[in-house]
């Protein structure tokens, strides 16, 4: 919203307040200004008169002009192509400050051998931005319009001396698009006087047109009608207020349309009565495949939404949007018919967005316009026009009467936490233009008819501490009893997981859920995808239903950035099994621990994606026994089906791990690309063991290695489980410290190499005992799975 | 005699320069056929005085030679343990092992900061859903159809009913309803919001948002502010005050917009805060009650507070980032800046 500072002080006494501090007050207030500027720039500006100008003696493109402005002539080299004799100009003499010149202190200079005392200007360099001129102001220097007084200041005698306000709006004050409304707020703040205009006119006769509303869209509806005018250019200075508004100034009637419009916040639309075929007006809704040429000369096709003017049997404007050409005024207009109207903002908003038409006026009517303000911005137009309307046809024109609001004292203290004298908050309502009324400690306010936002009492309490001031509110900290919530299962375990996945080195990644089928395809099961209806692009369509998708993403764009060694995990909801889930994805590529002349770098491989699996897993108490892993269906989509492992639990699956697909990662150029994904929302469902003490043995464990000649077709953890089985539990651990692979061993063997943790913990075992032992194991090793001693 | 053997062994150990050498001239003079051990070997010749003046003078001899043997001993072992250790010298500034250190996203570490603080003042950490319904996050949060607040936020959807919540409010409603109608609550929610905004440095189409609610029967817009302000406090330093600027929210009335005094000028006014000294960081207000109403609670008896805020603005201001699509791109090289304990 772009506000005159100057044309606001017509309607408030803004008692010289600095438009700046003006700026500060309104955004404290929730009006929030993002710009003040002047409308111009430029110190110690005169009007002047150009009486003699001749070719410069010794540059083609310089003017030599002797410029009269009051007290003495100037001689002025002027480099405008536009320059002559006996024009009034806006002149800089020399010590004039002009920050939007190319020079901003003008000096006087000598210029090929004549002597330069000062500048005319262009509006460029008063700081006029090139949206507001027209091609030939552009082009050359302000030429005025007709006498002014010479030497006067030239800012103010042509009404540059202005600052316009940019005000962002929050939808609920969309009364602010009207100046008055504004008017009556900062009244309210400044604590100033609103000067009060009569915002409905004279009865009339009744004009000459019949109205007929045949859609609710249109709430009320008046013609007004208007006759013997003369379509005449602006002033000056009228010109200047419309550019500094945003319009492009034409001739009056339009002109002073557009200014009704901004003061009242009620958009008009002028029909040129000479142009009217009919004197029937309908307000109906639009029938399919009907086409409309508006007065921007395109034509437009029209839906059952949209929202008709409609006279005779012709369409003469798209409700609130735009007017038809054939209805339009144009300079030679003598009769119009002004229409001042409520629609429902919905219905306008919505055929405005759909064709792409946002005007001064369609956005006001997507706003809430005040429906009861509708005759303010005709009586603005008779003053401007200077002409009485003659005759008036209005249906449903509603006379505002304000719904009263209660609001106790102790109520308003209860919401904000202080208290603020009753008296002071009745005055802050007065202020704001709201009657009030008073019973004891209570309070019944009656909002102005602009103020739709104000509906219910904790409103009331807004405004009266927004004008009271937020800085006033001596802060307190809420006192309640408070209940112990202790975090959710699937809350602690993504904690802990972060924790400590952050601890074995990895990087946590958090990519975006919306993705689309043709990169979910690669890492999806099911493929049965939430879908958007209204996506922003193709990229992002669908709720994604896997974490792998992203991460290879992400892997492969850091790959790009020469990162080789990657360590990520990502932690986020996806859509499964009709329902959102929380699941983790671990990637791992290149080294997992970087080497360097201290020690050999560690390559990320299964085992390593493995063990960190693991090594969690049994951090949060689910230990290898109840975690089982088992190989992945032969035709895996996207693991390499021999490095790859489902994790299990209770014969569940709960998540899988292993290389990526060696087709894949071809593709994608991602040699040896370890990933994971597993469902935390299923883990969370099972409890961990947690801590206890369990005994400590003081008897000393032995060790015994054993070296093994094992059939390639046995798996180690048959031959663990073998060797832990029926001891007793004196084998406390078995570790496998090497394998080895070669032509000397048997065919169709490899040789592992064994470490047994043997121990008792209640007495020491005798070289006996131990031997017995060992034998025992080495027995069952052969007789269940083929195993001997390698000597 | 016996004192030039004196004079011939001490020059002995006083030449000898390693233990070992040490080590054989020991058994040279004690051993079996030592020098000192041959002095006393035909004493069976001598007379009882003569023996006891050689055996006293051997004595003597054998006490003073042990302790020159015994000095130089200790001289040599430290002589050892210094040549040692200049032969052990290493170059100390060879880098050491890299060890292998995670990093959590800046977002998670912004986000666990100011849980840990609210969670120091009583407020329970609870999480929804991200795929809701238009009931939820619009029309209980008083925000119906066709209202003009449903343009502030476009929102994805994936049916007429169902959305991407486009803020946490939605978690608003589901816990007041949880605990309709009297009981209390002090909650934050933390979680992933959408917008059906297209990504450049300032907008996300998907961000990261903490809501707060308070709900009881005496819960004012001076606790809301005392709450913000041990929050600013906690979060951007000691010194930041925060100031209230009136706003408007479907769902809360009055409604503010929260500003911090600027971290890098403190208010003096910088190119940071755009020479206000002030810094937008959350909305919050009064719970309209409308949403108390709608959610099961008497709104003429109860009343709270409710805020919200943009995790990556936070984290954007905290750490200097001028750029949200930096979060999203994961690139390792940004994600390990952010490695330091706070």
């Amino acid at each position: 919203m772009i506000v005159s500072y100057k044309l606001l002080n017509k309607y408030v006494d803004l008692k010289g307040i600095d438009p700046f501090e003006l700026g500060d007050i309104l955004t404290n207030a929730g009006l929030e200004v993002e710009n003040v500027r002047a409308l111009a720039q430029g110190s110690d500006l005169v009007i002047g008169y150009v009486k003699e100008a001749y070719p410069h003696p010794n540059s083609d493109k310089l003017t030599v002009c002797l410029t009269d402005v009051g007290n003495e002539t100037l001689k002025i080299c002027c480099g405008a192509k536009n320059v002559g004799q006996d024009m009034y100009v806006i002149v800089a003499r020399p010590g004039c400050q002009l920050d939007y010149a190319k020079v901003p202190v003008i000096k006087k200079v000598t210029l090929g051998g004549v002597e330069s005392n000062g500048m005319i200007c262009s509006l460029s360099e008063i700081g006029i931005p090139s949206k507001f001129q027209t091609h030939e102001q552009l082009a050359g220097i302000e030429v005025l319009d007709h006498e002014y007084q010479l030497g006067a200041e030239a800012l103010k005698t042509l009404g540059y001396n202005d600052f316009i306000l940019d005000i962002s709006l929050t939808p609920n004050r969309s009364d602010i698009y009207s100046i008055y409304a504004l008017a009556i707020e900062v009244a309210g703040l400044l604590n100033t006087t609103l000067f009060d205009v009569e915002q409905n006119i004279e009865q009339k006769q009744e004009g000459l047109y019949h109205i007929n509303i045949e859609s609710e869209d249109c709430l009320s509806y008046g013609l007004f009608t208007f006759t013997n005018l003369n379509a005449q250019e602006g002033s000056y200075e009228n010109k200047i207020m419309l550019y500094a508004l945003g319009f492009k100034p034409r001739f009056n009637i339009v002109d002073d349309g557009n200014m009704a419009m901004v003061i009242s916040g009620n958009p008009v639309h002028t029909f040129d009565a000479d142009k009217l075929k009919s004197k029937k007006f309908i307000i109906k809704k639009g029938l399919e495949e009907e086409h409309f040429l508006a007065l921007d000369d395109k034509e437009y096709q029209i839906t059952k939404d949209d929202l008709l003017i409609i006279n005779g049997d012709e369409i003469v404007a798209i409700a609130g949007v735009i007017g038809s050409k054939s209805s339009c005024i144009d300079e030679n207009t003598k009769n119009i018919v002004v229409e001042s109207a409520a629609f429902s903002h919905v219905s306008v908003r919505n055929t405005a967005r759909r064709l792409d038409l946002f005007s001064e006026a369609s956005v006001r009517f997507s706003k809430i316009v005040n429906s009861y303000t509708l005759e303010f911005p005709i009586k603005i137009m008779e003053e401007l026009l200077n002409v009485k309307c003659d005759a008036i046809n209005k249906v449903n024109y509603l006379k505002y009467e304000a719904k009263p609001i209660k609001l106790t004292h102790e109520k308003i203290t209860k919401v904000l936490g202080i208290t603020i004298a009753f008296e002071e908050c009745v005055a802050i309502l007065r202020r704001l233009s709201f009657k009030v009324e008073i019973e004891d400690s209570t309070l019944i306010a009656y909002p102005p008819s602009y103020r739709k936002d104000v509906e219910i009492d904790v409103d009331l309490i807004e405004e009266i501490i927004r004008v009271y001031g937020y800085e006033n509110i001596i802060a307190s900290l809420p006192l309640q009893e408070i209940n112990d919530h202790p975090l959710s299962n699937i809350q602690t375990l993504v904690n802990h997981t972060k924790k400590l996945l952050n601890d074995f080195g990895l990087n946590e990644i958090i990519t975006y859920q919306l993705s689309n089928a043709r990169k979910l395809d690669q890492f999806s099961l099911e493929k049965n995808y939430k879908e958007l209806y209204n996506p922003l692009n193709n990229e992002r369509m669908i709720y994604r239903d896997n974490l792998l998708t992203s991460l290879v993403e992400c892997i492969e764009y850091n790959k790009s950035y020469q990162i080789n060694d990657q360590q990520l995990f990502e932690i986020s909801h996806v859509f499964v099994d009709n329902k959102e889930k929380t699941y983790l994805s671990l990637g791992l590529i290149g080294n997992y621990y970087q080497g360097n002349w201290h020690n050999q770098a560690l390559k990320a491989d299964f085992y390593i994606m493995k063990a960190l699996i693991f090594d969690w897993l049994a951090k949060l108490g689910f230990y290898y026994g109840r975690v089982l892993i088992e190989p992945v269906a032969k035709d895996h989509p996207f693991l390499h089906p021999k490095k790859s492992a489902y994790i299990t639990m209770n014969k569940k699956i709960i998540g899988v791990f292993g290389q990526l697909h060696p087709r894949l990662a071809q593709e994608k150029k991602l040699n040896e690309c370890l990933i994971a994904q597993i469902d935390l929302s299923l883990l969370s469902t099972n409890k961990g063991r947690i801590n206890k003490y369990e005994g400590l043995s003081l008897i000393p464990s032995v060790y015994r290695d054993l070296s093994l000649i094992v059939p390639n077709d046995i798996y180690a953890n048959e031959i663990i489980k073998v060797v832990k089985q029926g001891n007793n539990k004196l084998i406390k651990d078995v570790k496998i410290f090497d394998l080895y692979y070669g032509q000397e061993l048997p065919e169709h063997t490899y040789s592992m190499a064994l470490s047994l943790e043997i121990g008792n913990d209640n007495e020491n075992l005798n070289e006996l005992e131990i031997n017995n032992l060992i034998n025992k194991v080495l027995k069952e090793l052969q007789n269940k799975l083929n195993i001997i001693l390698r000597n | 005699m016996i004192s030039e053997l004196k004079q011939e062994l001490t020059n002995m150990i006083n030449d000898v320069n390693s233990l070992n050498d040490l080590q054989n001239i020991k058994v040279s003079i004690f051993g079996k056929k030592g020098r000192i051990t041959l002095l006393t070997k035909d004493m069976k010749d001598k007379t009882i005085e003569e023996r006891r003046q050689i055996g006293q003078e051997v004595h003597q001899l054998k006490e003073y030679i042990e302790i020159i043997i015994k000095q130089k001993e200790l001289f040599l072992i430290e002589k050892k343990i210094n040549d040692d250790i200049n032969n052990e010298a290493i170059d100390i500034y060879l880098p050491g092992m890299e060890f292998n250190s995670g990093t959590l996203h800046p977002l998670t570490i912004t986000r666990n900061e100011i849980e840990s603080f609210f969670n120091s003042l009583g407020f329970a950490v609870i999480e929804g859903n991200e795929i809701e319904s238009d009931e939820y996050n619009f029309e209980k949060m008083n925000i119906p159809k066709d209202h003009p607040a449903r343009d502030m936020q476009d929102t994805f959807y994936f049916s007429v009913e169902e959305l991407l919540r486009t803020h946490t409010s939605p978690m608003q409603a589901r816990t007041m309803e949880a605990n309709a109608p009297d009981g209390p609550i002090r909650v934050i929610v933390p979680g992933k919001t959408y917008r059906r905004d297209e990504d450049d440095l300032t907008h996300s189409h998907q961000f990261m948002q903490i809501e707060g609610l308070v709900i009881d029967k005496n819960i004012s817009l001076a606790d809301l502010k005392g709450t913000l302000e041990l929050f600013a406090k906690n979060i951007f330093g000691s010194n930041t005050k925060i100031r209230f600027r009136p706003s408007y929210f479907p769902f809360t009335e009055p409604s503010v917009e929260v500003d911090v005094t600027c971290h890098v000028c403190h208010g003096q006014g910088c190119s940071v805060c755009k020479q206000t000294g002030w810094i937008e960081i959350l909305g919050a207000g009064q719970v309209h009650p409308n949403v108390i109403d709608n959610c099961g609670y008497d709104s003429n008896v109860y009343q709270g507070f409710a805020f919200g805020m943009g995790v990556e603005r936070v984290a954007m201001i905290k750490y200097g980032i001028d750029d949200i699509r930096l979060f999203y791109n994961n690139n390792l090289n940004f994600l390990k800046q952010f490695d330091k304990i706070k």
